[in-house]
């Protein structure tokens, strides 16, 4: 009996403090609203090789300087098979910018051509465990399922495009085409936390 | 006319010098900075890494500052890294130190390559700001989070050497 409770609590106390998905995890699908209000299912918009999420907002200077960068990347790599897909995952409470209407007017603006969807129970943002915007996983489709492949920041220069010495996201997209793993797999950027009222 | 152009040319070299209105100075790399978060003796440091442009670091600003006057005499030293372009410390960072009443050490750093220093300053960091570091000779630990004056107190106590 004290050994199963005991094996019991380690199992719950590992999930509890497993924060996110890792690299090589599974990921479990997820249907949001786009700013075009239709639904988007990610296992229906990923192609046959993968999807890049990016969940980012409309207020951050940091995901606000990637968007061009951000807009190159799936413009080069939509076709090769690594579409780009932004969730927004900010409570529109805590930041009035970042609600469904600020998030159609920036798509609007900027002319995305991807989807901007709503992480509106603020669940998926949890379940991938991302912290700060902007902050991409790159998944891959292996036997059917979509898997992590790559978890981070896009470059080392969000203030300066021309200054830019590693194109951290570039590189994984390039690798995972030519069935590589990325180098590095994961990596970090500094960026405005997640306003989530419940944190 | 030479005094002005002499006078210009002192300014220009002044500008490059890495100080903005004798207040901050900038450090345009993590191993430039590295030197100054390393505590001294039984001091504590505590390092604040914060931007003007992110609301939860500038709420808590004025928390950090009540502590560090009042604990002046005690062995704690406070350092705000600041991680804003230099190009708005004129015009955004200065005025808020000011509006705001911020007497304590501020420091630009301006790397931008975030990956190769966060896990220095602490591996569990995701990159996310407010976050601060308290750290001495027992050791340190990173707080991803942003503090309220009695959180603040009770951590800083909880780290103090006496």
């Amino acid at each position: 009996m004290k050994k199963s409770i005991l094996i019991l609590s380690l199992i719950c106390s590992a999930l509890v403090l497993k924060a996110g998905y890792e690299i090589g995890d599974e990921v479990s699908d997820f249907s949001l609203i786009n700013v075009d209000n239709k639904e988007i299912t990610l296992s229906e918009y990923a192609t046959e090789k993968g999807v890049v999420v990016v969940f980012t907002c409309n207020h951050c200077p940091y995901a606000v300087a990637y968007e061009d960068r951000l807009i190159a990347l799936h413009k080069k790599y939509a076709s090769k098979g690594f579409p780009l897909i932004f969730v927004n995952p900010n409570d529109e409470e805590i930041v009035p910018g970042d609600s469904f209407k600020g998030m159609q007017q920036r798509a609007k603006d900027k002319k995305f051509p991807f989807p901007y969807v709503k992480d509106e129970t603020q669940e998926i943002y949890k379940k991938y465990g991302a912290t700060n915007t902007p902050h991409i996983f790159v998944l891959t489709r292996k036997d059917g399922k979509l898997v992590v492949s790559y978890i981070g920041t896009i470059d080392d220069n969000y203030r300066d495009p021309e200054s830019v010495t590693k194109t951290y996201l570039a590189d994984a997209l390039d690798a995972l085409l030519t069935n590589k793993t990325p180098d590095p797999q994961m990596t970090k950027a500094i960026g405005c936390s997640i306003k989530d009222k419940n944190k | 006319m030479k005094k002005y152009i002499s006078i210009l040319i002192f300014l220009y070299f002044v500008s490059y010098t890495g100080f903005a209105g004798d207040k901050i100075k900038i450090y345009n790399s993590f191993n430039e900075i590295s030197e100054i978060l390393k505590p001294k003796g039984d001091t504590t440091l505590f390092i604040n890494f914060w931007a003007s442009w992110c609301k939860p670091c500038v709420e808590e600003l004025p928390a950090i500052e009540k502590v560090r006057n009042e604990y002046s005499n005690k062995k704690i030293k406070f350092l705000l890294v600041c991680l804003d372009d230099p190009s708005k410390i004129e015009n955004m960072v200065l005025p808020l130190l000011k509006r705001l009443d911020i007497k304590a050490h501020v420091v630009l750093l301006d790397d931008t390559d975030y990956n190769s220093w966060i896990d220095k300053i602490d591996p569990s960091w995701s990159g996310a700001i407010p976050g601060s570091l308290i750290i001495n000779q027992n050791g340190k630990k990173f707080y991803e989070k942003s503090f309220t004056y009695a959180e603040l107190k009770q951590v800083i106590n909880n780290h103090l050497i006496p």
